[in-house]
């Protein structure tokens, strides 16, 4: 009889992470942080002994993943011995042709869904039966409907359904009509894929990544934990779920506000402000500056000015613009070479150059005394 | 600005030499090999000095080897010229790692060097730079070389810069020089920050370094993956074998496992038992010669020996016998002897006879009684009647036959009767008679007294027991002489054997000596030692055999009944055994590939962090490209539109010489065009005459410097050369123009241009070199 299980997934262990300077000192910080959040899954597991772990795909993030990767989390699970590991693969380890599953010997305990259709394992001392289906490409753009229209459940055992994919009408990333699975009357859908936790009433749960993986990734991350019971009366299964949080750095987008007043130490002391230092030197940090700045201010370092207060920082200028009214400007140089200058300035086509060509120009144009 | 004195203190071939020129046309006049060429490089070199343009490190030109004079330890020189009404005195050293440029005020003698830009490649101030004279515009421009026709390549740009600065007829102040200055700066600055971000040339380098390293690390992590699925391919294949193999041999394991304890227990035993065994046979080595054949031989020996002695001992019982026979027979006849009481047989036998004689005819008659046949005689008649008259009157019911039988026996028992009793009565009646006859006579008493005896009976008895001692004496002494010769017989026999045996003796006596044993049993004991150590040897070596072949057993997983159970029970053995080497090996080759070889995913995120850096720096440069490229649009259009009035100028020029041609055009490069006036056709100054390209350049030069600065003096080394007459006057003529503006020094090694000169009736000064 299943008493708890885990649900999780998404780990992307060996992934490599974009940072905007020494990529690969915060890339292996981060990928630290993966194994120790997977370390902790597995700690957990042995301490309260779970009877059976779920990984909803994703578990690599890639299949040329390092075999010594590969190799670790097999090791992991190997050390699991009083628990059964179910795991399907997902858009970033499928089961092609170069499967990081094959690298490496499995232990028994784990059970590893190989097919892209629905198959499913019994597992007799927990009454449970899992049902999986794993990915062996990099797209699927429908749901193997064919195949999931097969399954029928023995509503006598725990019933659990696996699937890695999107709920969603259309995708690349298997869409998953939400209604349509949970009409078959499985006890538990264990989804993976996306990297928001969620837990929806009747069943349905999104692992989300355990360690979030990029500025977009906010909030608590860590692995879902469900408990079943039997239900006197009636005789059915209830089960109820719950968030596990593993602790990790978070990603911090904040936004500053900046004015043509601000001198170069006001627009510093604004960024340091934005936090607390226990904070800055915890967690990721994107610092974006907006609104109008004195032209004659440069903020191309201010990055390596703000870094040591940090522990990683960038900063986003694209929407910080010079003080300066280069339409007027135009407008009255509309004969001579400056206004030639300027209105040619403000035709560079891409915006990014467009600005930084205007921004370098004022400049220029300042200091030569052509503007006052 | 007019040169005014040149003070060549050491330079070429001139030492100490001073040249005067004044404002307006100078003619400097010299034969060849005069200095000439010299003279004007050393005022070239004096506002330049001979460095190589556009060099980051100060690099000499090749001039200033042609220039250095003899004695390389001075080379240097001074300049005086007047510009803006200021006296300039330019002291330069050309001298290499002592060059030097000062500049005074020649009026003050103060050192203005600090006023003039300063350029820190060659380490000096720019005394030209504020009339906008690089090296460049100098030599297309002011100083015009002998034969040197083309423009200096480099230059053109500056020249059109120049050329165009000049041009800016605009109301509004553009220094388009100043605002791209102030850009190239920017982007000179562009990555380069002391902290984190390295210089953008250097992250482009770093970043293709590694997207080489990351596709050395892409294979070789794709081999390492590769070899790792082998690897577990193999593991899984290793697994099943081994899990059939346990099945198949799980028992056989723990057979074995027993198996090769109890041969290490053997073992050890054996080992044990064969170094008792050894300690052994060497103490029975002594016994080894000792066998049972040699015993059966000194056996038979014995026993040869042994029945002689029987044959001895009998042969002895013999002759004692013999001595005892004989001793007895001479006794029992000295006993018989007594019997005759000292009497001889002869004596008693002729006594005897003689005492018959006389007794002839008187017999003795015997009476014997009769009774008792007679009364069976009588028993046997009663009997016959008896029988007779049963029979005849068939009183008993008995057979015929039977009655006849009792009949016939009933008769004849009478007649035996009546025969019996008539003899027995015939017989008492002769007794009688006998007794009557007995009577002696005196003879036959005499010899009865002789022997002490009483009656004839006596004498009977008497010679009858003589005469049985007699012949019993005979026998007697018969035996005793059989006897006799029995004996002399043994004796003789017990003699040979005798030495029979002590023949025989002796050789046993020797053979035991060889054994260095006393008896044939001590022997025996030997032989059983003997045989003991064979069987200890036989034993020793069946150990020692059993021993190997255990050794080998537990070596080679053999059973101790020599079966190969190890083998048998795991058929893959050697699949397995050859699927570990492989995986080791491709282990192996795995650790070779990944040592050195950095983390795909590290080099990865170490490219994308230059890439980000790149890229940043990639916008800012663009930027301030396309800054640059506007700057350069903008001064482009304004040197297309005044490019007519230079084209007007310099076309003016060239007809005033050629009298011919008039258009020429001057292209974006700064190269000349020239128009053939027969159709229109542009062509390069090339496709002309010697003279003709000559002239083109002279009218270029002449026109550019008008336009460019009319500040600067006009140099020409020997123009005129390929020139012919009516364009050289031509040309004279327009220096003399020109000299009315700018200063003018001409060298030449004719003298025709001073008498055309004279014709033209301009003014110069002469100057003699």
């Amino acid at each position: 009889m299943l008493t708890t299980f885990i649900h999780t997934g998404d780990f992307h262990l060996g992934r490599p992470f974009t940072f905007q300077q020494q990529g690969n000192y915060f890339g292996k910080n981060k990928r630290k942080e993966l194994w120790k959040a997977f370390d902790d899954m597995i700690a957990y597991t042995k301490n309260e002994r779970i009877p059976l772990v779920l990984i909803a795909g994703d578990v690599f993030d890639s299949v040329n993943v390092l075999t010594m990767d590969i190799k670790r989390v097999a090791e992991a699970f190997a050390t699991l011995e009083n628990t059964w590991v179910v795991i399907i693969t997902g858009n970033h380890d499928y089961h092609g042709e170069n499967s990081p599953y094959n690298k490496v010997q499995w232990s028994s305990n784990v059970y590893i869904f190989k097919e892209d259709v629905f198959r499913s394992i019994y597992i007799k001392e927990l009454n449970t039966e899992i049902y999986g289906m794993s990915w062996v490409k990099n797209e699927y753009r429908a749901f193997p409907e064919r195949s999931f229209n097969t399954i029928k459940l023995d509503h006598s055992r725990y019933n659990i359904l696996m699937i890695h994919g999107e709920v969603a009408n259309q995708s690349h990333y298997l869409p998953i009509d939400l209604k349509y699975i949970e009409g078959k009357g499985f006890d538990f859908i264990a989804l993976g894929h996306i990297h928001k936790p969620g837990i929806a009433p009747g069943g349905v749960a999104y692992c989300g990544s355990p360690v979030p993986l990029n500025f977009g990734e906010t909030g608590e991350r860590g692995f879902l934990i469900s408990l079943v019971e039997v239900d006197r009366e009636t005789d059915n299964y209830v089960t109820s779920s719950g968030f596990y949080p593993i602790p990790s750095r978070k990603y911090e987008t904040i936004q500053i506000e900046i004015s043509p007043d601000d001198t170069y130490s006001n627009i510093i002391e604004k960024a340091l402000s934005c936090e607390t230092a226990e904070n800055r030197k915890q967690n990721y940090y994107r610092i974006r500056f907006v609104g109008y700045i004195n032209p004659e201010i440069q903020l191309d370092w201010v990055n390596d000015d703000l870094q040591e207060s940090f522990y990683y920082i960038e900063t986003d200028t694209s929407q910080l613009e010079p003080d300066i009214d280069l339409d007027k400007l135009i407008l009255e140089n509309e004969n001579n070479p400056i206004g030639q200058f300027l209105e040619a300035l403000g035709n560079i086509e891409d915006p990014e150059v467009r600005k930084k060509a205007i921004i370098y120009s004022i400049e220029a144009m300042v200091s030569e005394g052509v503007l006052k | 600005m007019i040169i005014k004195t040149l003070h060549l203190k050491a330079f070429g071939k001139f030492k100490d030499k001073t040249i005067g020129f004044e404002p307006g046309l100078n003619l400097v006049y010299g034969m060849n090999e005069a200095g000439k060429t010299t003279v004007q490089t050393f005022i070239q070199g004096m506002f330049f000095g001979f460095y190589k343009p556009y060099r980051k490190k100060k690099t000499y030109d090749i001039e200033y080897e042609k220039y250095l004079p003899w004695k390389q330890f001075d080379y240097s020189g001074s300049l005086i010229y007047e510009v803006d009404g200021r006296e300039i005195r330019l002291e330069r050293n050309f001298l290499r790692g002592k060059d030097s440029l000062n500049i005074f005020d020649n009026t003050t003698g103060k050192d203005i060097s600090s006023e003039f830009r300063y350029d820190g490649v060659i380490r000096q101030h720019l005394p030209l730079d504020t009339l906008g004279m690089t090296s460049g515009i100098y030599n297309n421009t002011v100083n015009m070389r002998q034969l040197y026709n083309d423009t200096e390549s480099g230059t053109q740009d500056e020249m059109r810069d120049s050329y165009l600065e000049t041009q800016n007829t605009s109301g509004v102040e553009m220094n388009f020089k100043g605002i791209a200055r102030c850009i190239e700066d920017k982007k000179k600055n562009i990555g380069r920050s002391g902290q984190s971000k390295s210089r953008v040339g250097a992250a482009i380098r770093e970043r293709d370094e590694l997207r080489t390293a990351l596709k050395e690390a892409e294979e070789a992590y794709a081999k390492v993956a590769e070899n790792q699925e082998q690897i577990t391919l193999y593991q899984r294949r290793m697994k099943r074998i081994e899990a059939e193999n346990d099945y198949l041999t799980q028992e056989s394991v723990v057979n074995r496992k027993k198996e090769l304890l109890q041969s290490y227990e053997k073992i050890k035993e054996l080992e044990k038992e064969n170094s008792l065994l050894s300690d052994k046979i060497e103490a029975g080595e002594v016994y080894r010669e000792f066998n049972y054949e040699t015993l059966e031989g000194l056996k038979t020996v014995q026993s040869q020996i042994e029945r002689l002695s029987d044959q001895m001992d009998y042969i002895e019982t013999e002759i004692n016998n013999c001595h005892e026979s004989l001793k007895a027979i001479r006794q029992k006849e000295e006993s018989r002897r007594a019997t005759l009481a000292g009497h001889t047989w002869e004596r008693i036998s002729e006594d005897y006879e003689a005492f018959k004689k006389e007794q002839n005819g008187s017999e003795d008659v015997k009476e014997k009684s009769n009774a008792i046949k007679s009364f069976i005689s009588i028993i046997l008649i009663i009997l016959g009647i008896a029988f007779t008259e049963v029979s005849i009157m068939s009183l008993l019911p008995l057979g015929q036959s039977i009655e006849n039988i009792m009949l016939g026996l009933g008769i004849m028992m009478m007649i035996l009767g009546v025969v019996g009793t008539v003899f027995g009565a015939a017989k008492s009646l002769k007794k009688r008679k006998i007794r009557q006859a007995r009577l002696l006579k005196p003879v036959q008493q005499g010899i009865l007294k002789k022997y002490g005896l009483k009656d004839v009976g006596e004498l009977d008895a008497f010679y009858k027991k003589a005469s049985r001692t007699q012949s019993e004496l005979e026998q007697m002494k018969n035996e005793g002489e059989l006897i006799s010769v029995q004996l002399s017989r043994h004796q003789a026999g017990y003699e040979v054997l005798f030495e029979q045996r002590r023949g025989i003796e002796k050789e046993l006596d020797r053979k035991l000596g060889k054994y260095d044993v006393k008896t044939i049993a001590e022997y025996a004991e030997g032989c059983q030692k003997s045989q003991r150590l064979e069987e200890m040897k036989i034993q020793f070596n069946g150990n020692l055999r059993l021993l190997e072949n255990l050794l080998q057993t537990v070596n080679d997983g053999k059973t101790a009944d020599g079966n190969l159970v190890w083998k048998k029970a795991s058929p893959k053995t050697d699949e397995l055994l050859s699927m570990g080497k492989e995986i080791a090996r491709l282990e192996g080759e795995n650790n070779a590939l990944s040592d050195g070889v950095g983390l795909p995913v590290e080099i990865r995120e170490t490219i994308k962090s230059l890439d980000s850096q790149i890229e940043i720096c990639d916008i800012e440069i663009k930027a301030c490209n396309a800054v640059l490229d506007i700057l350069e649009k903008i001064q482009q259009g304004c040197h297309l539109e005044s490019a007519p009035e230079l084209n007007q100028h310099i076309g003016d020029i060239l007809n005033k010489i050629t009298q011919h041609y008039k258009g020429v055009k001057i292209d974006e490069a700064m190269n000349v065009k020239v128009v053939e006036p027969a159709n229109g056709d542009f062509k390069d100054a090339e496709q002309l005459s010697a003279g003709t390209m000559d002239q083109v350049y002279f009218a270029f030069r002449y026109g550019m410097g008008d336009v460019i600065n009319q500040e600067m003096p006009f140099i020409l080394d020997e123009p005129f050369v390929r020139y012919d007459k009516d364009r050289k006057t031509q040309a004279l003529k327009l220096l003399a123009e020109l000299s009315q503006k700018r200063q003018v020094i001409l060298f030449t090694c004719d003298e025709d241009e001073e008498n055309r000169l004279k014709a033209l009736g301009a003014t110069y000064t002469k100057v003699r070199l």
